[in-house]
C-alpha cells in the first residue's frame, strides 16, 4: 500500500534540517521506499510504499519516527517530536452508552460519547493536509477520523449517537444471509464468519474495521457522536474484506494488525481534535474493553548471530545504539542481547532474523561489502532436458525455423476449432478472459493459429514451438510433458528430413517408420509415425484437410509433433567410434522395375538386413515404374572380389523378387 | 604407316588448340598417348615395318610425338590464361544458408543461465501447475495473509490435496525453492537457478498473464548479505556491462528476512538521473532502475525444506526475464504483449 504525506505535516513531528530530497533518498536506502516527492504549492508531498509488515510506518507519525532513526546515520540532524496526548478527565454529566463483546471477537474496543457538535466544514489546514494525503474532505466530524488515521496510523469511526436508539453496541458474528447497507449505499448479504455490531434489537449498525453502515453514520444534523476505535482480529478482517471486495483504507490497515496500544493514543488524539475544532464535550467515560492484551516478546540474539548474517563485524555497542534508536529496549548479557521491540513493532519483530534486518538496514546495506559465495560448488544431477532444449532450438534456428512462444492457456473456441475435446483440458477456476479459460494439452492449435495469422504476411512459413503441455491426472498435479512442434509449408519430405536429421544429431537410432491413419491432426493417408521400443517418438503429417479448412490455411502445411521427453530419454550424447575401413568398398547401383505399390522406406530397411557385407543402401532415383538403389558392399577385413559381390547381389535379387515382386531392370 | 602417322598428327595438331577445359585436355592426351591411345597403338605397329624403313618412320614418330607434346604444353598455358580471364559478377546476391530466429525470451534465458552457471549454479525447472503449498505456505505465507495480495494467482479446478491445498498456476519461481531443497535431499550446498514460466492474472501493455522468472537460491554454511550483494553485482556486471553497479533497498517479502529490492544504476544517464543535455532521464527513476526482489532465506522456508536454519543460511532472488532483458537492450517495447503475439514481423527482428 502507498501513502501520501505532506512535508509540512511531517515536520510537525520531525525536527530536521534535511530537505525533502534528502528525506526521500535516505528513507529509501534504509527504510520505506519513497517513490516520489512532488511539489504542491509551497509544500511537498511524499509518495511512500508501505510493505505489509510495517503498518506502523503507514502514518505521518510513523514516518517521522523512522526518519528520526535514519537521518542521523547520514550525518543529518533529526529528532522526533514525541506526541503525548493530554489526560482525559471523567465528565460529570454522562449519557448512557454500553459496549459488549461477550465472545471477545475484538482485541480491544475504545469508545467515547461527545456532544455539542454540529456538522460543518473542516478548518482549512485540515482540509489541505487531508487532500494532500489523497483523502477527500467531507465534513469536520468525518474528517477528524481520517485525520487521526493519517497522522497516527489507526483507523477510527464516528457514529451518530442519536441514531443508535438503544445506546448499546453488541459485537457479534453475523447470521448467514443477514443483510447490511454500507455507507456507500451498497447492500451485502453476510456470512456467519463476519463480525458486526448490533444495537441490541438485531439491527446491524456497523461492519467494524471495514466500513460503516448507512443507518448509523453521521448525517447533516448530527449533534452527538460516538467516537469509536476497535482493534480487530486481522485475519477476520482480511477474510471479510476480501469476501465482499470492500478494500477501504481502514480494512487494508486493520488486516495488517496495527498496534492495539496505538488505538488508545488515537482515541485521545481524536477527542482532542473534536474538542478543539468542533467544540465537543465528552459525555461518557472512555470505554476500554481489552480482552486480548498483547505484549511485545523479547528476542534473544547474539552479537555473532547478527554479524554472521551481515558479513561484517559490528560492535555490541553499535548494534545496541541502532536498536535503541528504533525504540527497542535492549538488555545486554555478555555477548547476548535481549531486545524487546516497542509495542508498535510487536507483531513484526519476533525472531532473531528480524533483529538482523533492523540492524542491517539502519547500518546501511550500501555500506556492506560485496563478495561471491566461497563454499563448494554443489555437484548434482543436472536436468538433462534443459541443455537438450537449447541444442535443438539452435539447430532448428539454423535450419531456417522461427521460434514462437504461445500462451499456455487455450480458449474454448480454439479447442473446438482444433477438433479437440473440452473435457480433456484442465480448467482455470478464475480465468481472466475467455482466452485463459483452459490449459493446453497440445501446442498444435496455437501454432495453427500462428500460421493462419502470419500466412498473409509471409509465404513458406517455418515455425516451431517447444513447450509444456498439461495432461490432467486424477487427484494429482497434471503431467507436464515437453512437446516440440515443427511446421513448414514446402514439402513433406523436407520436414521428414529435419526430423530424421534431428534424431541423427541426437544419436537416436533404431526407430521404425510406420504409416499412421488415426492421428487427429494428420491427413489419414499422409501420416508417418516414428516408433521406438513400441512407443511413438514423433508424428509427421500433411495437416488434416478438415483442420486446414477450420484454420482457413491457403497453402499446404506439414506438421511434426515430437515427444521431447522421449528425445531426452533416448539422447546419446556420446558418439561411438567405428574403425575407418582400410579396404575400399564396392558400390553398385541397381535399377529395379516396380510392379506393385511398394513402401520404399521399408524396402531400404530390408535391404540393409540381407547380408552383413551390405554396409549401406539408399534410394538414388525414382522414375516412373523404376527405382534405382545404391548398394555399398564393405568388408572390414579384406578386399571384396567380384565373386563376393555377385553372391550377395544374387541374395538381394531373390529377396526383392520374393518379398517385393521386384526384378532387375538393368545394372549400371 | 607413315601415312597413318601423318594423318594422326594432322588430326590432333588441329584439335589441340581448340581444347578449352582441363577435362578435355586430359582425355585428349590419354586418347593419343594413353595405353590404348592412337599414337601408342600406331607405334606398336613399327615392328611390322621393313627394317630399312624403320629409322625413317621412327624419326617421324618422334617428331610427331614431340610436336604434339609441345602443342599440349602450349595449350595448357592457353587454357589457364582463358580461365584467369573469365570473370563473374561477384556483387550478385549471395545464396545464404537458411537461418531462422530464436524467440527473444529463449535468448534471454540462455544468456542468464550461462552467467549463473559460470559461478556454479545449476539450472532447474519445476512444475508450472503447482500446489498452493509450495507457492505460499512453504514460503512462510499462510492463508489469509495480506502478503498474498502482492501475488495474485490463477487457480485450477480440481480436488484440493489435503496436504498441499489447491492446484494453482505458479505465480513465481519461488515455488521451486522448497522443491530444490527436496530434490537435493535437504542437503546443502545449494546453488540453484530456476527459470520457468509463471502466471498472474494481469493483462495490459506492461503485463501478460504468462511471463518468465529466474530464481536464484543459495544455501550453505556462512552465507550472509555480502554474498547476496556479490552475486547481484556479478550478474549485473556480466549481463549489463562492467561499469554497472547495484544497490539494495529494504523491502518485505514473507519468504526472506531481511528482504531487499535490488536496483541497478541507469545505463543511459550513468546513474545521474539527468542526460548530458540537462534533460531528465526518462529511462530510470533518478539514476536507478529496479531489477527485482531478493533477500536472505527466511528460517521458516529452510525448515519447510527440511534444512536446519541454525546450521545453514541462504539467499534468494526472483526476477522477471522479460523485464530484465528489456532493461538491458534498452528496447523499450511499448507493448509487452507483442512478445507472445507470434507475429512474424516481430519474431524475425531477433
Amino acid at each position: 500500500m502507498n501513502i501520501l504525506i505532506a512535508d509540512s505535516w511531517l515536520r510537525e513531528y520531525l525536527k530536521t534540517s534535511a530537505i525533502p530530497e534528502q528525506i526521500k533518498d535516505c528513507l529509501s536506502l534504509c527504510g520505506p521506499s519513497v517513490e516520489r516527492v512532488s511539489k504542491v504549492g509551497d509544500d511537498f508531498v511524499y509518495d511512500i510504499e508501505i510493505t505489509s509488515n510495517r503498518v506502523d510506518m503507514g502514518s505521518v507519525y510513523g514516518i517521522a519516527r523512522e526518519a528520526a532513526a535514519i537521518l542521523p546515520r547520514f550525518g543529518i540532524e533529526a529528532k522526533l517530536n514525541q506526541y503525548l496526548p493530554k489526560e482525559f478527565k471523567s465528565p460529570e454529566t454522562k449519557l448512557p452508552f454500553s459496549v459488549t463483546d461477550t465472545n471477545k471477537l475484538c482485541n480491544r474496543i475504545l469508545a467515547v460519547v461527545l456532544e455539542n457538535v454540529s456538522v460543518e466544514k473542516s478548518p482549512e489546514f485540515m482540509k489541505d493536509r487531508l487532500e494532500k494525503s489523497g483523502t477527500r474532505s467531507l465534513n469536520n466530524l468525518i474528517d477528524i477520523t481520517n485525520y487521526v488515521m493519517t497522522e497516527l496510523g489507526h483507523p477510527s469511526h464516528v457514529f451518530d449517537y442519536d441514531r443508535i436508539k438503544t445506546n448499546k453496541f453488541i459485537i457479534r458474528r453475523a447470521n448467514a444471509g443477514e443483510t447490511i447497507i454500507t455507507l456507500d449505499k451498497k447492500e451485502y448479504r453476510l456470512d456467519n464468519e463476519d463480525i458486526i455490531i448490533d444495537d441490541g434489537t438485531g439491527r446491524v449498525i456497523d461492519f467494524p474495521g471495514i466500513m460503516g453502515t448507512e443507518n448509523s453514520v453521521v448525517i447533516k444534523d448530527t449533534k452527538r457522536i460516538i467516537f469509536f476505535i476497535e482493534s480487530n482480529n486481522p485475519v477476520a478482517i482480511r477474510r471479510s474484506s476480501m469476501r465482499y471486495g470492500i478494500r477501504t483504507v481502514a480494512a487494508t490497515i486493520n488486516e495488517k494488525h496495527p498496534d492495539p496500544e496505538l488505538a488508545k493514543t488515537a482515541l485521545l488524539r481524536g477527542i482532542e481534535l473534536y474538542e478543539e475544532f468542533c467544540g465537543a464535550i465528552p459525555v461518557s467515560d472512555i470505554i476500554d474493553i481489552y480482552p486480548h492484551k498483547s505484549k511485545p516478546q523479547p528476542v534473544n540474539v547474539s552479537v555473532d548471530f547478527v554479524n554472521d548474517r551481515l558479513g561484517v563485524k559490528l560492535t555490541k555497542d553499535e548494534i545496541v545504539s541502532i536498536l535503541t534508536s528504533l525504540h527497542f529496549s535492549v538488555e545486554e548479557n555478555n555477548n547476548r542481547l535481549i531486545a524487546t521491540p516497542p509495542s508498535f513493532r510487536q507483531f513484526d519483530v519476533t525472531i532473531p532474523e528480524d533483529i538482523v534486518e533492523e540492524v542491517a538496514r539502519i547500518y546501511g546495506y550500501h555500506r556492506l561489502p560485496t563478495k561471491l559465495p566461497a563454499g563448494n560448488i554443489p555437484i548434482t544431477d543436472k536436468p538433462k532436458d534443459l541443455s537438450l532444449e537449447s541444442k535443438v532450438k539452435t539447430m532448428l534456428k539454423y535450419w531456417g525455423f522461427t521460434e514462437v512462444y504461445n500462451y499456455s492457456f487455450i480458449s474454448k473456441k480454439l479447442i473446438e476449432k482444433a477438433n479437440l475435446e473440452i473435457t480433456d483440458h484442465l480448467k482455470v477456476a478464475n480465468p481472466l478472459t475467455r482466452e485463459t479459460e483452459y490449459m493446453r494439452r497440445s501446442l498444435i492449435p496455437a501454432v495453427l493459429e500462428n500460421v493462419e495469422y502470419n500466412q498473409h504476411l509471409k509465404d513458406n512459413l517455418a515455425l516451431f514451438e517447444l513447450s509444456k503441455v498439461y495432461l490432467p491426472k486424477s487427484n494429482d498435479l497434471p503431467d507436464e510433458k515437453s512437446e516440440l512442434i515443427i511446421v513448414c509449408q514446402t514439402d513433406f519430405f523436407k520436414l521428414k528430413g529435419m526430423v530424421t536429421a534431428l534424431f541423427a544429431e541426437l544419436g537416436i537410432s533404431n526407430f521404425n517408420q510406420v504409416a499412421g491413419d488415426d492421428w487427429k491432426f494428420g491427413h489419414p493417408k499422409q501420416t508417418l509415425l516414428f516408433k521406438k521400443d513400441k512407443g511413438i517418438i514423433a508424428k509427421l503429417a500433411n495437416l488434416h484437410p478438415q483442420l486446414a479448412n477450420n484454420f482457413q490455411l491457403k497453402n499446404k502445411l506439414f506438421i511434426a509433433e515430437i515427444d521431447f521427453d522421449k528425445l531426452v530419454a533416448y539422447f546419446q550424447p556420446v558418439k561411438k567410434y567405428h574403425p575407418i575401413p582400410s579396404f575400399p568398398p564396392v558400390i553398385e547401383d541397381l535399377t529395379l522395375t516396380i510392379t506393385t505399390d511398394i513402401k520404399i522406406g521399408l524396402l531400404i530397411e530390408e535391404l540393409e538386413k540381407i547380408d552383413p557385407l551390405i554396409s549401406h543402401a539408399e534410394l538414388l532415383d525414382k522414375y516412373k515404374d523404376a527405382i534405382t538403389v545404391r548398394i555399398t558392399y564393405q568388408d572390414l577385413q579384406r578386399n571384396l572380389t567380384g565373386d563376393d559381390v555377385k553372391k550377395v547381389r544374387e541374395k538381394i535379387l531373390s529377396v526383392l523378387n520374393n518379398k517385393f515382386s521386384l526384378h532387375l531392370k538393368l545394372s549400371r | 604407316m607413315e601415312q597413318e602417322l601423318i594423318s594422326l598428327s594432322d588430326k590432333w595438331s588441329s584439335y589441340i588448340p581448340k581444347i578449352t577445359s582441363d577435362k578435355d585436355f586430359n582425355e585428349t592426351y590419354l586418347r593419343i598417348f594413353g595405353t590404348n591411345g592412337e599414337f601408342t597403338l600406331t607405334i606398336k605397329k613399327l615392328k611390322n615395318v621393313p627394317p630399312d624403313e624403320r629409322p625413317k618412320i621412327g624419326q617421324l614418330a618422334n617428331k610427331i610425338k614431340s610436336d604434339l607434346e609441345a602443342a599440349f604444353i602450349q595449350q595448357k598455358e592457353n587454357i589457364q590464361r582463358i580461365a584467369i580471364g573469365k570473370s563473374i559478377d561477384v556483387t550478385a546476391p549471395a545464396i545464404t544458408p537458411p537461418s531462422g530466429h530464436l524467440h527473444i525470451v529463449t535468448q534471454a534465458i540462455e544468456e542468464i543461465s550461462e552467467i549463473f552457471e559460470r559461478i556454479g549454479f545449476t539450472r532447474v525447472r519445476y512444475p508450472e501447475i503447482e500446489w498452493e503449498w509450495y507457492a505460499f505456505e512453504a514460503l512462510n505465507t499462510p492463508k489469509n495473509h495480506p502478503a498474498r495480495d502482492d501475488i495474485e494467482t490463477f487457480f485450477i479446478e480440481g480436488k484440493p490435496s489435503k496436504k498441499y491445498g489447491r492446484m494453482i498456476l505458479s505465480p513465481h519461481t519461488s515455488s521451486g525453492q522448497v522443491r530444490e531443497m527436496e530434490r537435493l535431499n535437504h542437503q546443502p550446498p545449494i546453488r540453484m537457478i530456476n527459470i520457468a514460466k509463471c502466471y498472474r492474472p494481469n493483462w495490459d501493455i506492461s503485463h501478460t498473464p504468462m511471463f518468465h522468472q529466474f530464481e536464484g537460491l543459495v544455501v550453505d554454511r556462512g552465507i550472509n548479505i555480502t554474498h547476496l550483494k556479490g552475486t547481484m553485482d556479478y550478474f549485473a556486471k556480466e549481463f549489463f556491462g562492467k561499469d554497472r553497479v547495484t544497490r539494495l533497498r529494504p523491502f518485505h517479502f514473507q519468504f526472506t528476512e531481511p528482504s531487499f529490492e535490488v536496483d541497478i544504476n541507469c545505463g543511459i544517464c550513468r546513474g545521474i538521473g539527468k542526460l548530458e543535455t540537462g534533460e531528465k532521464c526518462r529511462f530510470c527513476k533518478e539514476g536507478w532502475l529496479e531489477l527485482g526482489g531478493s533477500g536472505m532465506v527466511h528460517p521458516n522456508v529452510l525448515k519447510a525444506g527440511g534444512i536446519d536454519p541454525a546450521v545453514y543460511t541462504g539467499f534468494a532472488f526472483g526476477w522477471g526475464v522479460e523485464r530484465t532483458y528489456m532493461m538491458k537492450s534498452g528496447t523499450k517495447l511499448d507493448d509487452i504483449r507483442l512478445l507472445y503475439s507470434s507475429d512474424i514481423r516481430f519474431l524475425e527482428q531477433f
